[in-house]
This record gives structure tokens, C-alpha cells and sequence, in this order.
């Protein structure tokens, strides 16, 4: 199934080609979990503070459907 | 009293004179006067908020002058205290407005008195430890408060009303001390000035719209980047579980949050700010109020200056410490924190 991921912040360094917010398509086995998505990313969870699917905030341990999009937010400190 | 100087905000539909009213009757708390703080504090005391009370620990430097407006190259100069610099410009801008600067660390033994009496509690803080302090006194007190966070090219802001929006806990969960060690910093990716702007202004509109009950709140967790230019409107959830919402307020009880194993301990003495080039040393017990007077008079010779009652200025070479009566010292020009300790321990504790 193909869904689609969106890097914000600091976590766009892991993909620098892509633009801010650019949704990148990727193919992945049906009943995929956000945590299984996280690792196949090679993402560092603990720099991952928010997960959004489809504009709703979700725990690690849903599973994704086709077409969802997910958006990966690191927490924003400075001020 | 006088609106004349509103005229143009009072014209704005649905403000009025009702608006600037409410407004001049207001006390908000900002926390934290660095770039964001300074600039929410400038959009409301030129708005009129009745009372602004400015809490911040450090002092101005030249790094912070490409985006902490209210601060120039006098206030560092003379190394002022953010919250006081801050208050003289903004005095000089606006007398209508009680300005209240409060040169302090903001922790669980002070929130609640400093909270107490604000209708409205602003974000301007650089960590996360603080946040989750607000967040418990906020909901323990009834306080709407709003967050705002930047870091280099983006930004984050979202409005907390006890009992309609779910809290910072909510949507953060709990504080993640391991995360907080390693997260990114203005000292290790920047901050692009222009952020700050945008995302201040968000914040101090809001409170805005709070204290005068214009137009409708922001209901969502924005976050914005200017790099590409992309907004995420993303909603905000309360959590049935979340212990805060409940009524727990972990981060206000002994050994939690700024004083739990965040490597930022309440009782461990060194603590190394962010901005590069300051250790700052907290005494493991209060000493209670230090007289700057008298030890001024027992350290004659390295004595810059006593500018009382607020601060202690020694030079030591190419360092020079700052001390304040709580007996919390800046040391300036060294990030080398056993020196800074040495020193600590011979000036003030001898």
C-alpha cells in the first residue's frame, strides 16, 4: 500500500531533498504500524514528538491504511 | 483615563473602547523575555494591558540584539538584566502600562505567587521543563496560558484553556528528560528573527483576543516554517488519561521537572545557559537573601559595581560574575564550569 510521509523541522535533515511539508509517497506491507514506519525511516524516535494521520493526532501502535498521511513533528524548545 | 493613543485599536470592529477597557483592567505574566517574550511584552504594553508583569533570569548579550527588540547595545554594555532592561524601554513607551520586571528563575516554589494574580499567562520561555511548570500551575489556578516556541526557521504556538483545549501534557505527554538533553537549541540551529516575530505575534494576539474576548480563539497547535513557507493547522486533543487534566500536578511537587534527573537539577549547583559563553552556578541550598552591600564591602578591589538592591557585578580577569541576592551567580566569558565553581565557592560561600 502507498502512503505518505511529511518531515517537519529538524527531521527534514534525514531527507534533504526534500521541501518542507513535501508529501514523499512510500510503498509499504498493508497493516504497517506508525512505529514499524518510524524504523523503516530510520528516524530517531526520541527527536519525534508529534504524529499526526490524516490532520488526527495518533499513538505509535496504529496501524496505517492506504492513502493516510502522516506528518512527523519534533518538538519546538526555543524561544 | 486617557484612550486617545488606542484610537486606531479601538477602531478595529468589535474591539472598542469596551476592548481597550478590559484590557487596561488585565495583568498578564509573560515568562521568559528573550526573543519571544520581548516581543509579546512590546505588543501589549503598546496595546494597553493594564499590568505586564516580565520574568527572566539572564542578562542582555550581544547575540540576542538581532532579535530581542526591546534590548539595545547600552543594555548590554551594561549587562542589564533582561526583565529590567526590558522594563525601562517598555516604561518609555507606554506609563500608562505597569510594567513589573522580576529578575528570578522561574520554579515550583515561585510559580503560583507569580501566576497568581494574571489573567492571562504567555510563553516565552527556551526549554521545556519550564513549559511543563506553567502548564501544572496553569491548570491548578484556572489560567488560560499560551505556548510558543522557535527554532531556526519554524515555529509553534498553541492557546490552553483549562477544560476546552486539553493541555501541554495532552499533547506532549509526559516530560521526556533524555529527549530534552539532546533536543536542538538556538545555540546549536539558530533562530532566523523573523520566526520570532511571526509566532510572538500569534501568542500576543491571542492573549489579546483572550483579555477582550475579540473574534475566536486558536483551537489548533500551529506550526509554521518560513524556510518554504508551510502552515500546519494541526487540532488540539484533550487526553482522558492525562494526570494534569486530573488535577496530579507532577511538575509542581519535589523532584519532577526542572529538578528531576533532566541533567538541570533544582539542587545541582552548575547549570550551563544557552547562549554560549555563561555557566551559571545555583547554590545547592537558598542562602536566604545575600546583603550585595556588605559582601561588596568584604570583596573590595574586584567590585565593578552594586547595582542595588538587583546585582553584584566582580571582575576576574577576563570573567566577570554577576550575583543576585537569591545567590544565583552569572559568570561571563568562561564555559569552563569547575573554574566558574572555584570562584563561586571562594566569593560567595567563603
Amino acid at each position: 500500500m502507498k502512503v505518505y510521509v511529511k518531515l517537519f523541522a529538524t527531521l527534514r535533515d534525514y531527507f534533504p531533498e526534500l521541501a518542507i511539508g513535501e508529501k514523499q509517497p512510500l510503498e509499504l506491507p498493508t497493516g504497517t504500524t506508525i512505529a514499524f514506519l518510524v524504523q523503516r525511516l530510520q528516524l530517531p524516535r526520541d527527536e519525534i514528538k508529534l504524529i499526526y494521520v490524516n490532520g488526527r493526532l495518533r499513538p505509535d501502535e496504529t496501524v496505517l491504511q492506504p492513502g493516510d498521511e502522516i506528518g512527523l513533528f519534533p518538538p519546538v524548545g526555543g524561544g | 483615563m486617557d484612550f486617545e493613543r488606542y484610537q486606531r485599536q479601538m477602531l478595529v470592529k468589535d474591539f472598542g473602547r469596551a476592548g481597550q477597557e478590559k484590557l487596561a483592567a488585565s495583568t498578564a505574566l509573560v515568562i521568559g523575555c528573550g526573543a519571544v517574550g520581548s516581543t509579546i511584552a512590546n505588543l501589549l504594553v503598546r496595546a494597553g494591558v493594564g499590568r505586564v508583569r516580565l520574568v527572566d533570569r539572564d542578562l542582555v548579550e550581544l547575540s540576542n540584539l538581532p532579535r530581542q527588540i526591546l534590548f539595545d547595545e547600552e543594555d548590554v554594555r551594561e549587562r542589564r538584566p533582561k526583565a529590567i532592561a526590558a522594563a525601562r524601554h517598555l516604561r518609555r513607551i507606554n506609563s500608562d502600562v505597569q510594567v513589573e520586571p522580576v529578575v528570578a528563575n522561574v520554579r515550583r516554589n515561585n510559580i503560583l505567587s507569580l501566576m497568581g494574580d494574571a489573567d492571562v499567562v504567555l510563553d516565552g520561555t527556551d526549554n521545556f521543563p519550564t513549559r511543563y511548570l506553567i502548564n501544572d500551575a496553569a491548570l491548578k489556578l484556572g489560567k488560560p496560558w499560551i505556548y510558543s516556541g522557535v527554532l531556526a526557521t519554524y515555529g509553534m504556538t498553541a492557546t490552553f484553556v483549562l477544560g476546552e483545549t486539553g493541555c501541554l501534557r495532552c499533547l506532549f505527554g509526559p516530560l521526556d528528560p533524555e529527549a530534552e538533553v539532546n533536543a536542538p537549541t538556538c545555540a546549536t540551529v539558530g533562530v532566523f528573527g523573523p520566526v520570532v516575530g511571526v509566532v510572538a505575534s500569534l501568542a500576543a494576539g491571542e492573549a489579546l483576543k483572550l483579555l477582550t474576548g475579540l473574534g475566536k480563539r486558536n483551537d489548533h497547535l500551529l506550526h509554521i516554517d518560513l524556510r518554504d513557507l508551510t502552515v500546519e493547522k494541526l487540532p488540539l486533543v484533550a487526553n482522558p488519561t492525562c494526570p494534569a487534566c486530573h488535577g496530579q500536578y507532577d511538575y509542581l511537587q519535589p523532584g519532577r521537572g526542572y529538578d528531576a534527573d533532566d541533567g538541570m537539577e533544582e539542587d545541582e549547583p552548575v547549570d550551563i545557559l544557552c547562549g554560549g559563553g555563561t555557566v551559571q552556578i545555583k547554590p545547592m541550598a537558598s542562602p536566604g537573601e545575600i546583603d550585595l552591600v556588605q559582601l561588596s564591602a568584604e570583596m573590595s578591589g574586584v567590585v565593578l559595581e552594586v547595582v542595588r538592591p538587583e546585582l553584584l557585578r566582580v571582575r576576574m580577569g577576563d570573567m566577570e560574575m554577576t550575583l543576585f541576592p537569591d545567590g544565583r551567580a552569572l559568570f561571563h566569558g568562561t564555559e569552563d564550569a569547575a573554574l566558574a565553581r572555584r570562584w563561586y565557592r571562594r566569593l560567595v560561600q567563603q
